[in-house]
């Protein structure tokens, strides 16, 4: 689905901001990235739909190479993009006019716009709020808004940039288990975090550092092993648990567990 | 910032559905006859044409009083103004001010007009959500050759929708950022300057990341210039037809009167 | 010593047909020293409380006194420092330490006492003196919220009321953020903290306050929060009850790894030996 091939990116100041980046994304995987904030996990999400192009190697999006700008719109229609700050991304006035901006610029006809808007808003469960301004919802709702309109598009591939960094702790939940969903629904997810809580439905994780992917594999493999973002740094206190449950050999469960129901289960199975 | 200013209230009436087209033409139409309304028989009949267009839009008649309240001292303004500055017949004269009739007159029918005007603007916006207003100016432009000069009608429109979004959100910014430097014990009165420096900076940082926030997810979500579509159906009706022949008379009357 | 909320209430648009209440008759106090903890969610009254504790919003009803003085006195604001969220927005200066230098110079400090305030604001958040030359644009997000901090410690407040301190804060940031709280705690000052994510900091807490459509729904220590709310819980607690209702033999008012790890190993190992003997 998306191959990015010895990706390196300089900002315009010099910095190097990715290193000769390798990834493959298979069709209907849902992998994570995290890492620091400044690693390069936010500037190589923005080269898959095209909104960066490479300085070296090339970036191809179900076969069309993301420098060629004759593509450019239709890997965009491809791999819709969800941003972090819930506050600016919204164009329209209402929340129907909003989730309506992606579909009008693929010159779709009204009716068809209008049944996209309806049943977008309506996976999101957001139907309610149809005629409310974005400003006025709260930030979880905007989010969800914000994700209605990458479905209206009707992506086969969705971006997360940090979505849930904003939000509480209620809303994050909800906002990964639609994104489960969607996963579910044969829609590969690139979702770039550091909270490592919201790794429990990844099947991949890629852990980048100053530019450079360091880890690539199984996120309960990787941080059953530590901290992969900073040593000196605790895991999320359930995590943590775990780790120092499995270490003392008190538990040893097939797959290690990543959130309290996961761990709740294993230790009731010892009961 | 009253909520209530300009703002659009959602509905179903035959206003709220005529084309964006019919009733911007219907405004622009309206401020000339309110321009030239000359006579309290004038102001009469478009106070009585706008009592009528009230009731057929079913709203009540707050949400218009609401628009016009932030402008009283304006009005009240170019009333005295009128008023005080008129040389005609004295009808009431002291040491310091001389009242004529025809200041009074005057005064009365210029505050009136100045009223109605916002009025009807306002029937304009509380009808009409402000994205149909922008499609609305979009079509009547897209005649006019500005592809020569490198910009397409929807640009425009995309422009304005955008200016109109940005205003409140840049409100609220200003608002948290002006309570952080109170709290950093900024003293406005005491020190103006240090205020406009410490308030417009980081104004301006905010704004400039905001508009590059808001062109990304403009551009990842595929905005085009040409060939967009919109959702909202435009199309004149049989309603739309009714008015335009409607203004048709009407200018024909005003030409022949 | 301490700040006195007392039977505070507050309408927004008073008087007209879209009054809104905000807070209705709140009272509490904050000792000097104390660490609390204001939660709630959007829109419960948090944000219009805070900008009260200060003199920003000025109480319509009730009082509100810091070590005595009233709330109305703008001398306050250099007693009670305000950070508001995402503090990196409200800085402007050309150097990090012209910005610093920007609190305490509004309260009329000058010359060598103006430069060591600084130095020492930088010190305590935790950054190089190096920066202080550098343009607070050119920092990282993280360093820029410390920066932000820096600049309302450099006022030398007793009480520093913070608003969503760590919200869009990675790990490791969000980690530095902690530790610098609980710093600048233990040398004495009060820290109260406004979230909606109230978890996190739980174990450094010595108050919690929830509020709830503008009134006082819960006030006590932590672990009278962990007894007699249900939600929000941090996770380690959550477990804890669920394995509680489980049938396992463990408490519930559990804040750490550490307990939580101690607690379960027993329980493991008492049912292990059950089960030999």
């Amino acid at each position: 689905m998306i191959f990015i091939n010895n990706l390196s990116y300089r900002y315009p100041n010099g910095t190097l901001a990715l290193d000769s980046v390798d990834l493959h994304i298979r069709k209907g995987e849902f992998i994570a990235i995290a890492g620091k904030n400044g690693c390069g996990k936010s500037t190589l999400l923005r080269h898959i739909n095209g909104l960066l192009v490479p300085c070296e190697g090339y970036v191809v999006v179900k076969g069309m190479d993301t420098s060629d700008t004759s593509h450019i719109q239709d890997i965009r229609r491809v791999a819709g993009m969800v941003f972090q700050d819930p506050e600016s991304q919204f164009i329209g006035m209402t929340v129907e006019e909003d989730v309506a901006f992606g579909p009008e610029n693929l010159g779709l006809p009204p009716e068809e716009i209008q049944n996209r808007v309806d049943s977008s808003l309506n996976i999101m469960g957001m139907m309610g709020q149809k005629n409310h301004t974005p400003r006025t919802l709260s930030g979880g709702q905007k989010q969800k808004v914000a994700l209605a309109s990458v479905l209206a598009m009707e992506p086969e591939v969705i971006l997360f940039d940090e979505v849930t960094s904003m939000l509480d702790s209620m809303s994050r939940n909800d906002i990964l288990l639609h994104v489960k969903q969607l996963h579910e629904n044969k829609t590969t997810v690139v979702y770039v975090t550091h909270h490592l809580e919201e790794l429990v439905y990844a099947d991949r994780l890629v852990v980048m550092d100053k530019g450079r992917v360091i880890h690539d594999g199984n996120p309960r493999i990787i941080l059953r092993q530590g901290n992969p973002l900073n040593l000196g740094i605790e895991l999320p206190p359930v995590i943590e648990l775990s780790r120092r449950l499995c270490d003392s050999g008190l538990i040893t469960p097939a797959f290690f567990p990543l959130s309290v129901e996961e761990l709740r289960e294993v230790l009731c199975q010892l009961m | 910032m009253d909520s209530l200013f300009m703002s659009f209230v959602p509905g179903d009436s035959i206003i709220h559905r005529l084309d964006p087209r019919t009733k911007i033409l219907g405004l622009m139409l309206a401020s000339i006859c309110i321009f030239y309304a000359s006579s309290f028989e004038w102001i009469a009949l478009i106070a009585l044409v706008f009592v009528i267009l009230i009731l057929v839009c079913k709203l009540p008649l707050k949400h218009f009083v609401h628009s016009a309240r932030p402008m009283i001292l304006f009005f009240v303004i170019l009333f005295l103004m009128q008023l005080l500055f008129t040389e005609g017949k004295p009808i009431f004269s002291s040491k310091w001010i001389t009242i004529s009739y025809e200041g009074l007159v005057l005064g009365t029918i210029l505050t009136l007009r100045f009223i109605f005007l916002l009025l009807f603007a306002a029937l304009l916006t509380t009808t009409t959500s402000p994205s149909k207003i922008t499609a609305g100016i979009e079509k009547f432009l897209r005649p006019l050759p500005l592809k020569y000069m490198g910009i397409s009608s929807h640009d425009l429109a995309m422009m304005m929708s955008m200016s109109i979004y940005f205003v409140p959100m840049m409100y609220d910014n200003f608002r948290n950022l002006k309570d952080a430097q109170l709290s950093r014990g900024l003293n406005i009165k005491k020190d103006p300057v240090k205020a406009i420096i410490a308030l417009s900076v980081p104004l301006v940082s905010i704004s400039v990341r905001a508009a590059e926030d808001v062109a990304l997810a403009i551009e990842s979500r595929c905005y085009k210039s040409t060939g967009r579509t919109s959702v909202h159906m435009m199309g004149l009706k049989k309603n739309d037809y009714i008015c335009l022949f409607l203004y048709i008379l009407l200018i024909l009357f005003c030409i022949a009167y | 010593m301490s700040i006195d909320v007392r039977n505070v209430s507050f309408f927004y648009n008073r008087g007209t047909s879209l009054e809104k209440h905000a807070l209705e008759n709140v009272s509490f106090s904050i000792e000097k020293g104390e660490f609390v903890l204001i939660g709630g969610e959007v829109g419960s009254g948090k944000s219009t409380l805070i900008r009260h504790l200060n003199g920003l919003i000025k109480p319509q009803s009730g009082s509100i006194t810091v070590n005595g003085m009233d709330v109305r006195n703008k001398g306050v604001r250099s007693k009670v420092s305000l950070l508001m969220q995402y503090p990196q927005k409200q800085l402007f200066g050309k150097t990090v330490y012209e910005d610093i230098c920007f609190g305490p110079s509004n309260f009329g400090l000058k010359g060598d006492a103006l430069a060591k305030q600084v130095r020492d604001a930088l010190k305590l958040v935790g950054l190089d003196e190096g920066v202080s030359a550098l343009s607070p644009f050119s920092l990282s997000g993280g360093q820029m919220r410390l920066v932000a901090l820096a600049g309302v410690l450099a006022m030398n407040p007793e009480y520093l009321v913070m608003d969503e301190p760590t919200s869009g804060l990675d790990p490791e940031n969000r980690y530095l953020l902690l530790s610098t709280l609980s710093k600048l705690h233990s040398s004495g000052i009060s820290i109260v903290v406004v979230s909606h994510q109230i978890c996190e900091l739980l174990p450094h807490a010595e108050k919690v306050i929830i509020l709830k459509n503008g009134c006082i729904d819960f006030i006590g220590t932590p672990k009278e929060y962990l007894m007699s709310v249900s939600s929000p819980l941090p996770e380690i607690t959550s477990l804890m009850k669920d394995l509680r209702l489980e049938g396992f033999n463990v408490r519930d008012d559990i804040l750490t790894v550490d307990d939580a790890f101690l607690e379960i190993s027993n329980a493991l190992r008492s049912r292990g030996a059950k089960q030999n003997g």
